[in-house]
């Protein structure tokens, strides 16, 4: 069989299936009128022809080794993968459209925007409403069973102590909150416990709705109001879930970061946390929220919960103003992070305390009726 | 340190037999190669005076194009909610064997991305499995109990779908070599964890002493269940029906590890004297009255965060020392590997890419990936000549043709 001169040809490698491993040199001819190539061994007097839609090609690349294998297990390497690329479009097989792309440097920018734009809206919405949707699949056994650990650890713990309150105080505070929330027809069980943690004055809640004060805020407050406007922030957490919903993003953006970060990804870990500090924000004006609607319905004074907050502010001094009160979800004993002075909002896991203050000092205690 | 090193050693002839039958095949090698116009390959120049040729492995792969590969990639993996990511990994796979050069032919992957979905799908239902109060127990147990088998069925994946010269490699380690392998250090470890835990609830403070040696004692082990690891995973791969071989004992593992801990040593001491130091004079000049020095206590933190940051380089100090000591002690028919990854260049060269990849938000990734493979890569050779590894390939092609596995089979777990 003679060949037209003008048909695109490569000089390739031949490996038979049989084993051989020793490189047989031949030539590739496209025959463009029949959607074929032509293999001919050097030296050889045959011309085996294959229809290029039999083929198993390998991906091109710039500087690769590509291999085509021919049916019957045999297998062609040529080197100059451009030139075989032409042959092969000669005889009517083209690249992949992934594979054009990636040779494209216009596809390649349309992708590199296209990832950020997926990239941004899933971590806005994407995410979040994932692990939200995913968070009405977890039954609140579950969460309650994770609270019984995290309680169970906190009072093995040294740095926890019994809280000093009497038994009398602590029944009293729990009958003020529970009244609080009392018309709430669907409030899930809440059960309030008290610590000691040095004068620390906080409260968090956790995942399972478990909400423990400790005995620094119930001195701090500045009246029973107030106190009542802090578990009525740390019931929003519980009631919107926030626990859950926060352990599952913080699993969700982990694991993407994991797989885009691939071996670097001990050093994302910081961006792992600047994205939870938003969420974390979101979270706190929620329950800050439910704090302000649960107070009026009370017709409590929410210039005392502002009143707290500022001394809780000025008992942190200003360095660490930013982590005041109730960290939701993660590690209920006070991280004491030291850190330098007025730190920017999106570094904090709480909304800025002074907007917190204001929204406090702002609201008016007498609730429109309805 | 079990057994002696003698990385080159392999000038003797190898007291392998299979070796030493490959000579006569290796002829006519050669005469099918000189009837034949020679292939465009074996881009090797041979010295006169080099008593025995090296393969030296190459890397031709380049960072803008893997770059251009990497982001449609990514696209396609978040437009198709992670699917696509098995995909991914394949024509990944494909661009790195392709692009690694040996002896005049590159390498192939053939793996099928949904063998690697099958795997991603077995680990995120194990993952969630092990979030599930009472039944993560009954999970872990199986996991535990499990892993070696996995780690079998996915070697075997990937060293049956590696191929060379459209030869296939094999891995024909057992299932119960896995289990040797794995089963008797993690289990000692799980029941010493378990007898502590156990101990903790009765008597705390017994109870977190032998919590301690048990934690301890993971580090210390840590390094033997790697090696123990290696050798399976060596001893089980095959060229043909050439083994490879693993001659260096844990000894050497101990050594990278220990250098490791050193270096981990060495630069906290600089940081603690560096930060003892200065915090000193500063006392000593309040002492006197003066005022704290802020702008001095700024660049006293940066030097000290650099040198905590110089600490990361811990990672690729182990694996450049760890692919030196294991390369070197491993062989293919007698004849040694080689490898000279320069460690300290390795480390400096990861910090820079490690730091390019971190302001760029991730998007110089693949410039460092393809980099830091060529380093790894190029510091590889053979010290047999590419007709010996012709003839060991063909020789014993018959074997591995039977290890092929079903596809149904197939799993693929990233370890």
């Amino acid at each position: 069989m003679t060949q037209q001169s003008s048909a695109p040809s490569v000089r390739a490698r031949l490996y038979a299936a049989t084993g051989a491993a020793t490189a047989r040199p031949a030539t590739l001819v496209a025959s463009p009128e029949t959607g074929a190539v032509l293999l001919t061994l050097d030296g050889g007097l045959d011309t085996r022809q294959f229809a290029v839609r039999t083929l198993d090609v390998s991906e091109r690349f710039t500087h690769a080794t590509r291999r085509i294998t021919l049916p019957g297990g045999d297998v062609l390497e040529v080197d100059d993968g451009a030139q075989l690329g032409r042959v092969l479009a000669a005889a009517g097989l083209h690249d992949a459209p992934v594979t054009r792309w990636q040779h494209s440097w216009r596809m390649v920018l349309v992708s590199v925007v296209l990832s950020v734009i997926a990239a941004v809206a899933g971590y806005l919405w994407g995410l979040p409403l994932a692990s939200d949707h995913l968070a009405r699949w977890v039954p609140t056994t579950w969460t309650a069973s994770l609270d019984d650990v995290v309680i169970g650890q906190m009072q093995r713990q040294d740095a926890m102590a019994t809280s000093e309150l009497s038994a009398e105080r602590q029944a009293q505070l729990r009958r003020a909150f529970t009244a609080s929330v009392a018309s709430q027809s669907d409030a899930p069980p809440v059960k309030v416990f008290f610590f000691k943690m040095g004068d620390t004055p906080n409260a968090f809640a956790l995942p399972g709705g478990s909400i423990v004060f400790l005995d620094g805020i119930v001195k701090a407050a500045p009246s029973d109001d107030a106190l009542v406007g802090v578990f009525a922030h740390e019931f929003g957490h519980v009631i919107h879930r926030h626990g859950l919903r926060n352990l599952l993003r913080t699993a969700m953006v982990s694991a993407v970061a994991a797989w885009y970060f691939g071996d670097f990804t001990s050093i994302a870990n910081a961006a792992i946390l600047m994205t939870q500090l938003k969420y974390s924000r979101d979270f706190e004006t929620q329950a800050d929220d439910t704090a302000i609607e649960i107070m009026r319905a009370q017709k409590l004074d929410t210039k005392s919960l502002a009143e707290l907050f500022r001394r809780m502010r000025d008992h942190r001094g200003p360095g660490e103003r930013d982590h005041d009160h109730g960290d939701a979800a993660k590690e209920p004993p006070a991280k004491v992070k030291t850190k330098l002075p007025s730190i920017p909002e999106f570094l904090s896991t709480h909304p800025d305390i002074e907007r917190r203050i204001e929204r406090f000092e702002g609201v008016t205690t007498t609730a429109p009726k309805p | 340190m079990n057994e002696p090193i003698a990385p080159n050693a392999g000038s003797t002839p190898p007291p392998n037999p299979s070796a030493l039958e490959l000579v006569p095949l290796a002829a006519t090698v050669s005469e099918q190669a000189a009837a034949a116009p020679p292939p465009p390959s074996t881009p090797i120049p041979m010295r006169a005076n080099a008593p025995s040729p090296v393969q030296r492995f190459e890397f031709t792969g380049s960072g803008s194009e893997y770059f251009k590969i990497w982001i449609v990639n990514v696209l396609l993996t978040i437009v198709t909610l992670g699917i696509y990511s098995a995909w991914a990994k394949v024509r990944r796979l494909r661009y790195f064997y392709n692009n690694t050069r040996f002896a005049g032919s590159s390498f192939d992957f053939h793996g099928s991305p949904i063998a690697i979905l099958k795997g991603r799908i077995i680990a995120v239902v194990l993952i969630a499995g092990l979030q599930v109060p009472i039944l993560n127990f009954v999970v872990l147990a199986l996991y535990l109990a499990g892993l070696p088998w996995l780690l079998q069925r996915s070697l075997r994946f990937h060293m049956a779908n590696t191929s060379y010269r459209n030869l296939r490699f094999a891995f024909l380690g057992t299932v119960k070599g896995a289990y040797a392998a794995l089963l008797i250090p993690i289990g000692v470890l799980i029941a010493a964890g378990a007898i502590s835990g156990l101990a903790m609830w009765k008597f705390p403070v017994v109870g977190s002493i032998l919590l301690i040696i048990t934690m301890l004692g993971f580090y210390a082990v840590g390094p033997y269940i790697q090696y123990r690891m290696r050798r399976y995973y060596t001893e089980g791969a095959h060229a043909g029906a050439s083994p490879f071989a693993l001659h260096i004992g844990a000894g050497q593992y101990y050594v990278v590890y220990l250098v490791a801990l050193g270096f981990m040593m060495a630069l906290g001491a600089v940081a603690a004297v560096v930060l003892g130091f200065t915090v000193g004079l500063d006392m000593m000049s309040l002492a006197k009255g003066g005022n704290l020095p802020v702008g001095k206590m700024i660049i006293t933190g940066i030097l000290v965060g650099s040198i905590y940051l110089a600490m990361l380089a811990v990672g690729p100090l182990v694996v450049a020392m760890l692919q030196n000591t294991i390369w070197r002690g491993t062989s293919l028919a007698g004849k040694r590997f080689k490898s000279d990854v320069p460690v300290p260049k390795f480390m400096l060269t990861w910090l820079g890419q490690t730091f390019l990849t971190v302001i760029t938000l991730g998007l110089y990734r693949p410039f460092a990936v393809v980099k830091l493979a060529r380093m790894r890569i190029e510091a590889m050779a053979w010290t047999g000549s590419a007709d010996t590894m012709i003839a060991v390939l063909r020789e014993a092609n018959q074997k591995a043709v039977g290890s092929e596995v079903s596809d149904l089979m197939d799993i693929d777990i990233a370890l």
